[in-house]
Parts: C-alpha cells; sequence; structure tokens
C-alpha cells in the first residue's frame, strides 16, 4: 500500500470529490421533495391553473432526476 | 498502448450507454401510450376514494430510493465499496416498501374502483406496468450488488446502468403520480 504525500494527496482529493457529488445528491433530493410538496398543495386547493403548474413541476423533477442523477450529459461523449 | 485501450474502453462505455438511452427512450413509448389512453378515456377526472396519502407516501419512498441509488454509484466509482454495498442494500429496501405501498393502494383501489371500471382499468394497468419495472429493476440490482460486493468487482458500467434504469422508473412515477392522483 503506498504511502507518499502526493498518494495521500489523491486520495484526500478523490474522497472530498466524493462527499461532494453525495452532498449534491441530497440537494437534488431537497428540491425533489419540495416539488412534490407544492405540486400536492398546488393539487389539493385546486388554484386556477393547477394542471399547467403540476405539469410544469413533473416536468422540472423529471429534468432533475435526468441532469443529475442520470448525467444524461455524459452522451455527449458516446460513439 | 495503454492509452488507445483506454480509449476504447471509454468508447465502448459511450456506446452501451447510448444503448441504454435509447431502451429507455423505448420504454418511455409504453408508458407515454399508458398516459395517453389514462386522459382519452377518463379526461382529468380522479376519484375521490383515490388514497392521496399512500400516493405521497409512496412517491416519497421512490424518491428517497433514487439519492440511495445515487451514493451507491458514486460510492462505487470513488472504490468506497462499504458504502455502496449499504446504499444499494437501502436502495432494494426501499423499492421493496414501495411495492408494499403500492400493494396497499391496490387493496383499497380493488374496493373503490374495481378493473372493470373505466378509471379502475387505466389505474390498474399503469400502476401495474410500474411495479413490473420497479420488480425488474430490484432484479438489477440485486445482481449488481452480489456483483460489486465479490472478491474480483467489475468495472463501474454495470453499477451504472443498473443505477440508470433505476433513475428512469423513477421518472415515470414523477409522471404517473400526478395523472393517477392529483391532476382533477
Amino acid at each position: 500500500m503506498p504511502s507518499t504525500p502526493e498518494w495521500t494527496a489523491q486520495r484526500k482529493n478523490r474522497m472530498e470529490s466524493d462527499h461532494t457529488s453525495i452532498r449534491r445528491g441530497l440537494w437534488v433530493f431537497a428540491c425533489l421533495a419540495v416539488a412534490t410538496a407544492v405540486e400536492f398543495v398546488v393539487a389539493v386547493t385546486q388554484i386556477p391553473g393547477a394542471v399547467l403548474m403540476i405539469l410544469v413541476i413533473a416536468l422540472t423533477k423529471a429534468w432533475l432526476i435526468a441532469v443529475y442523477f442520470m448525467h444524461i450529459r455524459r452522451l455527449r461523449g458516446a460513439g | 498502448m495503454a492509452i488507445a485501450t483506454e480509449s476504447v474502453a471509454q468508447g465502448e462505455t459511450g456506446n452501451y450507454r447510448l444503448g441504454l438511452w435509447l431502451f429507455m427512450a423505448s420504454e418511455s413509448m409504453i408508458f407515454l401510450a399508458l398516459l395517453a389512453a389514462r386522459f382519452y378515456l377518463q379526461g382529468t377526472h380522479v376519484p375521490a376514494e383515490a388514497d392521496q396519502t399512500i400516493a405521497l407516501i409512496i412517491t416519497s419512498i421512490l424518491l428517497l430510493s433514487s439519492v440511495s441509488a445515487y451514493t451507491a454509484e458514486v460510492a462505487y466509482t470513488a472504490g468506497d465499496r462499504r458504502l455502496f454495498a449499504r446504499a444499494m442494500f437501502a436502495t432494494i429496501g426501499l423499492g421493496l416498501a414501495f411495492l408494499v405501498g403500492v400493494g396497499f393502494e391496490w387493496r383499497e383501489a380493488f374496493r373503490a374502483f374495481p378493473p372493470h371500471t373505466a378509471y379502475g382499468t387505466v389505474f390498474f394497468t399503469m400502476t401495474g406496468m410500474h411495479a413490473f419495472h420497479v420488480v425488474t429493476g430490484l432484479v438489477v440490482l440485486g445482481i449488481v450488488r452480489r456483483m460489486g460486493t465479490s472478491q474480483r468487482p467489475p468495472g463501474p458500467w454495470p453499477i451504472e446502468a443498473a443505477v440508470k434504469y433505476w433513475h428512469f422508473v423513477d421518472i415515470v412515477w414523477v409522471f404517473f403520480y400526478p395523472a393517477l392522483y392529483l391532476i382533477n
């Protein structure tokens, strides 16, 4: 097992990036949870234009999942 | 030579990734057809008996499972096998909890709007088709968890593919939930 300062620094960087990614995942989840709550309130209160609002919220949630969880941008490197 | 081999491997993963997205796009057609059938047959009508509480709970469970699946993928890529195994276990557990919730939902739905009614037809077809995809997703997650915790773990692609499929199942529910419960 190498224990040079360079290797230790690389490992530290990787762990930090790992933590950043997980933190970002939690933020995305928080956004999804808030969006779901708003969607629910809009549906229950039946405000005018509720259907359109619910559709926009659903599309936003799907976009968040596709971009942050499914990394759709990585498709650019396909082929 | 090593660079060339790495480049070929990356190209292959890119092709696999494209193939998976095409597969998910073709699957989306089935779900879009179901959504179209729901609105064609019933408009925006939702029966008052539709259980909003269970629907909200299972929606939250599925969203939470997406975070744990994402964490599992990040942990595997970073080489943290312990976190990977735990996060994958949590994802499978949450997926099973979702299915239990759907079971409760169905028990109520059989009484409120049986499958021979118009709403019952769309409700059971949509939730049934989605639940089937959840089951297949759980099987795939179980397989990759076993692979990832074995003595000779594979590269990141099988885990990425299984997790992507799980997120896809989540996205489908993002549209099914309002279509079946909220738009009224």
